[in-house]
């Protein structure tokens, strides 16, 4: 008996820390708000990928876009675009439907492409709980690697105030091949609601 | 001059209504108040208000606050509103609810305070925070409740 708990503990344990470790995202297909449809192998020469879960109606991924601009166009020529995608319920928030997050895109002047995920397949196999929630991925061995996962900075209401900024630390540190200092992060946001079906 | 009387008595009015403003509460505090030797139970209720499911449970949670009114129970809505919306969640909250002398608007600190209350906490709200220090009684629930899994809760 006791062998089993114990060979139990360490299967749990097993999947924790390969999960938190090594998560590998699958490719995906979506539109962008310009019709055309964006998949992350259309990017030849990218080394990785900023993954914003954003949307339109909440209050905090509403504080956000300026700031995604600013990394899209410091990361964009070292290799690493940053792709935003909308994955909320758009039964339940008719502001996140596709005609309004073109009118979003145009009026706040988004510079990287803003994804309808109608179906919520990507966000789920992300697991992305939350807009905004914020993701690094790295080119490994043909492999999209999970290397950042939450939140985008650690001040989301006094942009001028944010003291660690956690997405742009962990592309700069894969970009000089050293370790990541923070590699998940906790916050409040949105949650995204999976719909049953 | 008439004219002028309208607009003193409306800065008047719209002060008083600024002067009651939403509590705002650190966090330090907050973690005080969770901490509380008591004899009470404490409920803390995390919500904001552009959070769909949170506000369709919290007329549950005001019914069952009234029904349970003569019991040692404590309740506190603590608000993760956006500091800058303060004044429009008084009017749009306070006002609708009335439930002014329990609600807070949480100062979100720097760092994972989400962890400080509950290791398992992702963030999400709402969320309901079930304590009594002296009894250790500590119940986390991070998802919608309704109110016969609330009455449950604090049965």
């Amino acid at each position: 008996m006791k062998k089993y708990i114990v060979l139990s503990f360490l299967m749990v344990f097993n999947l924790c820390f390969s999960f938190g470790q090594n998560k590998v995202v699958k490719d995906f297909k979506l539109r962008n708000v310009d019709g055309k449809y964006i998949s992350l192998s259309d990017y030849k020469s990218a080394k990785g990928f900023i993954i914003i879960f954003t949307c339109n109606h909440c209050p905090f991924a509403k504080l956000y876009p300026p700031r995604f601009n600013e990394l899209h166009s410091k990361f964009l020529p070292k290799g690493v675009p940053l792709i935003a995608i909308s994955s909320t319920d758009t039964v339940q928030y008719e502001e996140d439907t596709y005609p309004l997050m073109v009118e979003k895109a145009k009026n706040e002047h988004f510079m990287f492409p803003y994804l309808m995920d109608g179906n919520q397949k990507v966000a789920k196999n992300f697991n992305a709980q939350k807009t905004p929630h914020a993701y690094v991925i790295w080119k490994e061995n043909g492999q999209w690697v999970v290397k950042y996962d939450g939140a985008f900075d650690d001040n989301g209401q006094e942009p001028e105030k944010v003291e660690n900024k956690y997405v742009e630390a962990a592309v700069e540190a894969l970009l000089e091949n050293k370790k990541i200092e923070i590699t998940q992060t906790k916050s409040i946001g949105c949650q995204i609601y999976f719909r049953k079906k | 001059m008439r004219f002028l009387i309208v607009i003193l008595i409306f800065i008047g009015v719209s002060n008083v209504l600024i002067g009651q403003k939403l509590k705002v509460l650190r966090f330090d505090q907050l973690e005080q108040l969770i901490e509380k030797q008591t004899d009470s139970l404490l409920v803390f209720n995390f919500f904001a208000t552009w959070c769909k499911p949170c506000m369709q449970e919290i007329p549950d949670f005001l019914k069952l606050q009234k029904e349970v009114s003569d019991k040692p129970i404590q309740f506190y809505l603590i608000s993760l509103d956006i500091e800058k919306d303060s004044n429009k969640i008084f009017v749009s909250f306070i006002e609708k609810y009335q439930t002014g002398d329990f609600t807070y608007l949480l100062k979100v600190p720097k760092g994972d305070w989400i962890s400080k209350i509950d290791q398992n906490w992702q963030g999400n709200i709402p969320a309901t925070l079930v304590i009594n220090n002296k009894k250790k009684i500590r119940k986390f629930i991070a998802k919608p409740l309704d109110y016969q899994s609330l009455s449950k809760l604090i049965k």
